[in-house]
């Protein structure tokens, strides 16, 4: 075999900032290749790289090669290589397409860019079908597709030039697990039936895993260790490989005390319509993002709330914590009755909530102390000291040191954000506290310290935890009790070992199916 | 479809109750409209004439039913001061401010864009510096000194255009046109550089975005993406100041109309008003709320003609 792709003594720099240094490796053609690395290896670096697409403030030297040949220095033929030989597929299908512009539009202008002589290489509705999607597609704006769909558009619009080499940047992590397996398998499908060359980035051993034949392992910048995947992944030399591949396999917590039985929160036949404003609306069917959902979690329990994107469950979460009010039903929460937003002050202060992205939800020009101490609002007779004295427990507790609450957001990293957001949520003493997605935005290898974290919280101060997650490892490990939730309703209930064993509801099956397989030696 | 009749009902109720507002103003407020409009002096007589033909002997509501419906039939009543027809006169002052407030905005649009387009696609580099000083010099520069400046240049040394005044259009057009070259450059002047600021920075940000990213994986350069893609997605954001611009040129004109010595709208509302012309004042004022509010809409409905996620949010 020949190689199609050859990076020799890769440097690639930010001013004074190495960003990738002395990578050296070759993709065979007709091979697929996958690049492991957490936030910061420079794995998507590499793959602008080679596209030719690295920032104007990046410095790079070294050789890259494509088919035997050195990357062209020259703008436009460059351009022209990537888009005759090269497809790419990026991880935000939303922000990755033109919101302005039929889908249809934007993939027939790959067409066009691949070959100029105007004579279409593929037809349209050909490519469509290719990629699981119909014809009438073609005519939908991007804000009018679901994810999945908009990443099969990126897709198809990697292979309108008949590419001889695919680059797919983490192309499914913006994706609910079932969505994700189905686009990885057409990714697999497709690379094998056009027999193209793949390199597959990602920060998902399991994906890799699923996808590729060989795999290189980047940490900071470096290359740590380059193989067949199966060696690579199960009998890992190097110890960074070891600490990642264990990290992919989520312990189950220990459980200090059992969930008293008596229930801190009930939901009665909780429902939630949007519907259209205005006269012009009326008599549209509103829709229901939450429909007729009763449950009720124990003092010191751990529920898990599980389902594809646009299930509900975060809307469900979000009438929990007081942010949005329910259309019908009722909530009970320690005796004090409520709907959603008129829950008291006082007993607001009982709730807490844990966003997803740790990086969005701090305000940047507030210090670390400003952004912890807003929910102390919610006691205002709270003394001056007592409140520091607050604000150094909540930030002690979640592992990190009082003088970091002078800092601002912007220096601390993804797994250390997510502490400050557990300590915003730990500052008011709560007791019941909803975890959105808790880890999913973190790198593997902080995923575990994280979810330790939360159980050494929750057994200190007998916490009771409400996750909504669509990680069913995570969940597993966490809860004690899993609630399955489609189209706003509550499709199964069970213990973890028990529904995971033998999942009843389809929707339960399919979720079990869509796991990507454990890595085993 | 949807979205088209949602906004010309808000259209509507925006132009009803800012009738509402200029009548309770200018007409309920305490004092004897007619006797402001004649001053202290006026005899009893005129005065009783005066208000009978204002209608002030019917009762308010009534009264504001009427200027409304004969608005839409196109009359606006009569000026005192200049004794004629209102609709008349804000006629003739349109034919003047209404051009040139389009030949402004076209010459800062096509000024305008061009160089904030330019200073986008070379961020950063000595041209985008000093494209942007120019920028900062243009919105300072005050129009109506700009305006003396060309009139210098133009009319007294070169003796190319007119320095002042206005021929109308149908003694000779050429004229005319000749007469707005100069007020017109000086209105836009300051909108251009507002413009190419606001559309350097929206391009700007639009070049950072990933679907630029993937038109160039596509296979385009770093310039064929901006043009194609990034454009038309950094117009929205200037969409909303072109409106913005357009409103304030129609209404915003006086000073440089006052420079040139033309018969704008913005004199005869200054005049109207230092001559307590009140029926001129209060039909003026809502010509020009007309005038704001449909750019407005034609700003809207371009929105949604340009982004098809607007044409179908539920509002």
């Amino acid at each position: 075999m020949t190689a199609l792709v050859e990076i020799d003594d890769l440097a690639v720099s930010f001013g004074a900032r190495p960003a990738i240094e002395g990578l050296t490796l070759a993709i065979e053609k007709g091979e697929r290749f996958g690049i492991i690395g957490e936030s910061g290896s420079g794995k998507s670096l590499t793959a602008l790289a080679i596209a030719g697409l690295l920032p104007e403030t990046a410095r790079m030297s070294g050789r890259i090669r494509f088919d035997g040949a050195p990357l062209p220095q020259d703008e436009r033929e460059m351009a022209r290589l990537r888009g005759k030989r090269i497809g790419m597929v990026f991880q935000e299908p939303m922000t990755a397409l033109n919101p302005l512009m039929r889908v249809g539009e934007q993939i027939e202008e790959a067409m066009r860019l691949a070959d100029e002589a105007a004579a279409p290489l593929a037809d349209l509705p050909a490519l469509l079908q290719e990629v699981g999607l119909e014809p009438r597609h073609a005519g939908r704006y991007p804000h009018q597709l679901s994810g999945g769909q908009r990443q099969r558009v990126m897709i198809a619009m990697a292979l309108a030039s008949r590419p001889e080499l695919m680059i797919a940047d983490e192309p499914t992590s913006a994706l609910d697990v079932i969505t994700q397996r189905l686009v990885l398998d057409l990714i697999g499908e497709i690379c094998q039936r056009r027999r193209m060359t793949l390199l597959f980035i990602s920060h998902d051993i399991r994906a890799v895993a699923a996808l590729c034949e060989r795999v290189a392992v980047l940490h900071r910048g470096t290359l740590v260790e380059l193989g067949p995947v199966h060696t690579v992944l199960t009998r890992p030399n190097q110890a960074y490989t070891q600490k990642l591949v264990a990290a992919t396999q989520v312990t189950p917590r220990q459980r200090v005390a059992a969930p008293k039985p008596e229930p801190l929160l009930t939901v009665t036949h909780l429902t939630r319509a949007f519907k259209g404003r205005g006269l012009l609306h009326w008599g549209e069917k509103p829709l229901l993002a939450v429909n007729d959902v009763s449950l009720s979690i124990g003092v010191g329990e751990c529920l898990a709330l599980v389902g594809p994107s646009g299930c509900g469950k975060t809307t469900l979460g979000r009438m929990i914590v007081g942010l949005d009010s329910a259309s019908a039903g009722e909530m009970d929460f320690a005796g004090t009755p409520y709907r959603g937003a008129d829950l008291p002050a006082a007993r607001r202060a009982d709730l807490s909530l844990v966003f997803q992205d740790p990086f969005g939800s701090f305000n940047p020009r507030l210090t670390v102390a400003q952004s912890l101490g807003e929910p102390l609002r919610l006691l205002p007779r709270l003394a001056p000291l007592e409140r520091q004295t607050r604000l150094e427990e909540a930030i002690t507790s979640v592992g990190l040191e009082t003088a970091m609450l002078a800092r601002y957001p912007h220096e601390f990293s993804g797994g250390q954000r997510q502490r400050l957001a557990i300590a915003r949520a730990m500052v008011t003493r709560p007791r019941l506290v909803v975890l959105d997605e808790p880890v999913s935005a973190l790198d593997v290898s902080v995923r575990g310290d994280v979810l330790d974290l939360l159980a050494r919280l929750q057994a200190d101060h007998a916490l009771t935890y409400l996750i909504v997650s669509h990680d069913l490892d995570m969940v597993a490990a966490m809860a004690d009790r899993v609630l399955v939730m489609e189209a706003g309703r509550i499709v199964e209930e069970g213990t973890p070992t028990a529904l995971f064993a033998r999942p009843r509801h389809r929707l339960t099956q399919e979720l079990m199916a869509a796991r990507l397989p454990d890595i085993v030696g | 479809m949807l979205y088209l009749l949602r906004r010309l009902a808000g259209f509507a109720l925006t132009l009803l109750i800012a009738a509402l507002v200029i009548f309770v103003l200018l007409d309920l407020l305490p004092g004897d409209p007619a006797r402001f409009i004649l001053g202290i002096n006026a005899s009893a007589d005129a005065l009783a004439a005066l208000r009978l033909q204002m209608g002030l002997d019917i009762p308010a509501p009534a009264r504001f039913g009427n200027w409304v419906w004969s608005m839409l039939q196109g009359d606006f009543g009569v000026s005192h001061t200049q004794r004629a027809p209102v609709a008349k006169l804000i006629a003739e002052r349109m034919a003047v401010t209404l051009p040139l407030s389009v030949f402004a905005m076209a010459i800062s649009m096509a000024v305008g864009l061009p160089l904030g387009i330019l200073a986008a696609r070379h961020r950063g580099k000595p041209l985008d510096t000093a494209l942007m000083v120019m920028a900062q010099g243009g919105v300072a520069v005050p129009n109506f000194w700009f305006g003396m400046l060309l009139t210098l240049l133009f009319a007294v040394t070169l003796r190319w255009l007119p320095p002042g005044g206005f021929t109308p259009w149908y003694e000779d057009g050429w004229l005319a046109l000749r007469g707005l070259v100069l007020p017109s450059l000086a209105l836009a002047l300051p909108q251009a550089a507002i413009l190419a600021r606001v559309m350097r920075t929206a391009l700007v940000d639009v070049a950072g975005q990933d679907f630029i990213r993937t038109a160039r994986a596509k296979g385009m350069t770093y310039g064929e993406a901006i043009w194609r893609h990034g454009v038309r997605n950094a117009l929205l954001p200037v969409l909303t100041i072109l409106g913005l611009q357009f409103a304030y040129l129609i209404a915003g004109t006086i000073i440089v109309e006052n420079v040139f010595y033309l018969p704008g709208l913005g004199r005869l509302i200054f005049t109207a008003i230092s001559e307590r012309d009140l029926v001129l004042v209060r039909s003026a004022t809502m010509v020009l709320v007309l005038a704001v509010s449909a750019t407005m809409l034609v700003v809207d409905l371009t929105y949604a003609l340009v982004d098809p996620r607007l044409r179908e949010r539920r509002a």
